[in-house]
């Protein structure tokens, strides 16, 4: 399976959501991290062709997806960022809804389903409305949605939005166990939804394509930059208004700072081994989210 | 497919709106046509003598009653119940034969017209009108209370409440789905640019025609219950309304072609409907759209009627409009063609051609538009 976007440009106006971007995938997953307007979702509709490009082509297995229509779309399983939902479906429901729009017959469409229920631990709800569904339930039941027709692409759009840290880690596997033979596209802003798992890690900023490599290619992008300061809790305002300050760790009265920075930022600074935390701080300094602990 | 139908049927009827404004139009227009029985069984027998044939002694008689009944009227006497009954049979029959003469005059006029005019639409207009007049067979009479309530039925209360369910029940198909985001579902899936659409129309498709035969009963039980079945052979001649009528039916062929008129029209103002929820984002701007499409002839039709005259274009737009077809009464209640190459072609079929072709045209329209859809927000 390979997808390749070609010379994508997607504007809405005057505006660049996706500018002039080219990319090819293979199967594995992949992480599209960027910031809140980076063009995240954009990228994730033209690829579910929910909308098109203004400009530029995506094929699979050379050819393009807008020719290829229906038979595109029952390649893909696509988990959009906010899922409308029928309040007053079941469950069970919903999903055999589904099932008949992805062409399941209804003995294919009871097995998966049940098969999936499994997975994304929703058996017990299957008969309750999913308009009761707490935020973390409705992403669930959206993961199985677009798992149903065992999809060669999956596109999940921020799909760890509104997950507990607990329903995170289960979910990271899931995505992983499922993985092997199909392209996977996740896209977060959240580092830790991917340091693992990506086979690659795409970097969007402004609706531009910054990089697209290995997670640990792109940590050495930033070998040494990222430094440990240990100094006084007064000191902290300081060091943020110089330096892109990530983890802050306190101890009894000192208090030890993560530092991205080109330059030794201190002469007791002493260098550390990046982590995509960092590379994302790194490339996106504003609206700095480094998500969950990690555990 | 018929998996995805019965969702969208799932959809259509869950909706609680349509239950409530059902009952609400239901409960409108059962304040009336509800009788009391047993006097209506009296009218009847007072007419039962006089149906059939009506031949010479019949109408001999009649006039004989109703000149008494004018003499009487005229100097203030009191009518009893039965002498009333009789002077209002003796009208009904008399207003009948009157019209039945008229009829014969004029076509004697277009027979003459006819020889002396060459060939062209004017010609095979009057031919056909004098055809049409010819058949007409008043010869009988049936007392047609019963069947003229079901004819009424369909174009007062009706055709209103196919057209208010239609838009209510299927103003939001598509628009809904925009608007709480399933339609990201649809348009990313395999068949919900093309099967799932076809599915949604065909659904409310059968939603109509639900409604309708929702409403037919109801009327026909009222009817039925309040004045029996029976009159059906009578002429649509015999009904007030179609005293003019140039159609050759009886109420029987009548009230089954109003009905396929009339369900032919809602069903190509259902698609039309589909048609603008699909290009609609909000759910409101889809029912006020379609409200406006079927409700503005019917406002500028009620008003004008009681301001006076029409301007001629205005008068074309109301009578190729979807609510005079859904109301098809006017279609039938005058002479009224429309020049296809030199043929005159009769207001109904074209009514029924404009709708067939409204069908296909919009359902056409609204497949493609939903291939070529992208999410809206
Ligand atoms: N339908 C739209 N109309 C206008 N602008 C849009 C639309 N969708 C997205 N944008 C703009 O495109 C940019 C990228 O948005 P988006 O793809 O949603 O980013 P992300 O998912 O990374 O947060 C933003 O600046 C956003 O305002
Ligand atoms: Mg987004």
């Amino acid at each position: 399976m390979n997808l390749a976007i070609e010379h994508v440009t997607k504007k809405y106006g005057n505006h660049h959501a996706i500018d002039d971007i080219s990319c090819e995938f293979s199967n594995g997953v992949y992480g599209i991290l960027g910031a809140n307007g980076s063009g995240k979702t954009t990228l994730m509709r033209m690829l579910a062709t929910v909308t098109t490009p203004t400009a530029g082509i995506i094929r699979v297995n050379g050819k393009n997806i807008l020719s290829l229509g229906d038979d595109y779309r029952d390649m893909i399983g696509y988990l959009p960022q906010h899922i409308g939902l029928y309040k007053n479906f079941t469950a069970d429901k919903f999903l055999h809804y589904i099932a008949a729009l992805k062409g399941l017959s209804k003995k294919e469409a009871a097995l998966k389903i049940e098969e999936l229920l499994d997975l994304v631990n929703l058996m017990d709800v299957r008969k309750k409305k999913v308009g009761t569904f707490s935020g973390g339930m409705k992403q669930r039941i959206g993961i199985a949605q677009a798992l149903l027709n065992d999809p060669k692409i999956l596109i999940v759009d921020e799909p760890t939005a509104g997950l507990d840290p607990k329903e995170r880690i289960r979910f990271r596997n899931l995505l992983s166990s499922i993985s092997g033979e199909r392209i996977v596209l996740l896209s977060t802003h959240i580092v830790s939804d991917i340091e693992f798992i990506a086979k690659e890690v795409l970097i969007l900023k402004n609706g531009r394509l910054l990089h697209k490599r290995n997670p640990q290619e792109l940590l050495h992008e930033i070998a040494g930059k990222v430094w440990l300061v240990t100094t006084a809790e007064s000191e902290i305002p300081r060091y943020q208004d110089m330096f892109k300050v990530g983890n802050i760790v306190r101890s009894e009265s000192r208090v030890e700072l993560r530092i991205i920075s080109d330059d030794r930022p201190s002469l007791a600074a002493i260098l550390t081994t990046p982590n995509l935390e960092d590379l994302y701080l790194y490339f996106f300094e504003e609206d700095f989210d480094a998500g969950p602990v990690k555990v | 497919m018929l998996g995805l139908l019965k969702f969208e049927l799932y959809k259509i009827y869950k909706q609680k709106s349509i239950y409530i404004l059902f009952a609400l139009l239901i409960a409108i227009i059962s304040t009336g046509g509800w009788i009391d029985r047993s006097s209506e069984k009296v009218i009847y027998q007072g007419y039962q003598k006089w149906e059939g044939k009506l031949t010479a002694e019949k109408i001999n008689k009649l006039d004989r009653i109703r000149e008494d009944g004018n003499k009487k009227s005229d100097t203030g006497q009191e009518f009893t119940f039965k002498e009333h009954l009789l002077y209002s049979i003796s009208m009904v029959i008399f207003q009948q034969t009157n019209f039945t003469e008229e009829r014969n005059k004029e076509i004697t006029q277009l027979k003459e017209k006819i020889q002396q005019t060459p060939l062209s639409y004017k010609k095979r207009q009057d031919e056909l009108k004098k055809d049409m007049l010819s058949s007409i067979d008043t010869s009988d009479f049936y007392y047609p209370k019963g069947p003229a309530i079901m004819l009424d039925m369909i174009y007062t209360f009706g055709f209103v409440i196919t057209a208010f369910m239609t838009i209510i029940g299927i103003g939001p198909i598509f628009s809904k789905e925009y608007s709480s985001g399933m339609d990201q579902f649809l348009l990313s899936s395999k068949y919900g640019r093309s099967k799932a659409v076809t599915a949604k129309i065909l659904a409310s498709l059968l939603f109509i025609l639900s409604v309708i035969a929702m409403w037919s009963l109801y009327s026909v039980a009222r009817s039925a219950y309040s004045f029996g079945l029976h009159g059906w052979k009578s002429s649509i001649q015999s009904v007030i309304q179609f005293l003019e009528s140039p159609y050759p039916f009886s109420l029987s062929s009548a009230f089954t072609l109003m009905m396929m008129i009339h369900v032919i029209a809602a069903l190509a103002f259902g698609v039309l409907v589909v048609f603008i929820s699909a290009v609609s984002k909000k759910v409101i701007v889809s029912v006020l759209t379609s409200g406006v499409i079927f409700g503005l002839p019917l406002v500028l039709d009620t008003v004008l009627d009681y301001g006076g005259t029409k301007k001629v274009w205005v008068d074309r737009f109301i009578s190729f409009s979807i609510y005079q077809f859904m109301k098809v009464k006017e279609l039938f209640v005058g002479f009224r063609t429309y020049n296809f190459f030199g043929y005159p072609v009769l207001q109904p079929i074209l009514a029924v051609i404009l709708s067939f072709l409204t069908i296909i045209l919009f359902w056409f329209i609204t497949q493609w538009i939903m291939k070529k859809k992208q999410i809206t927000v």
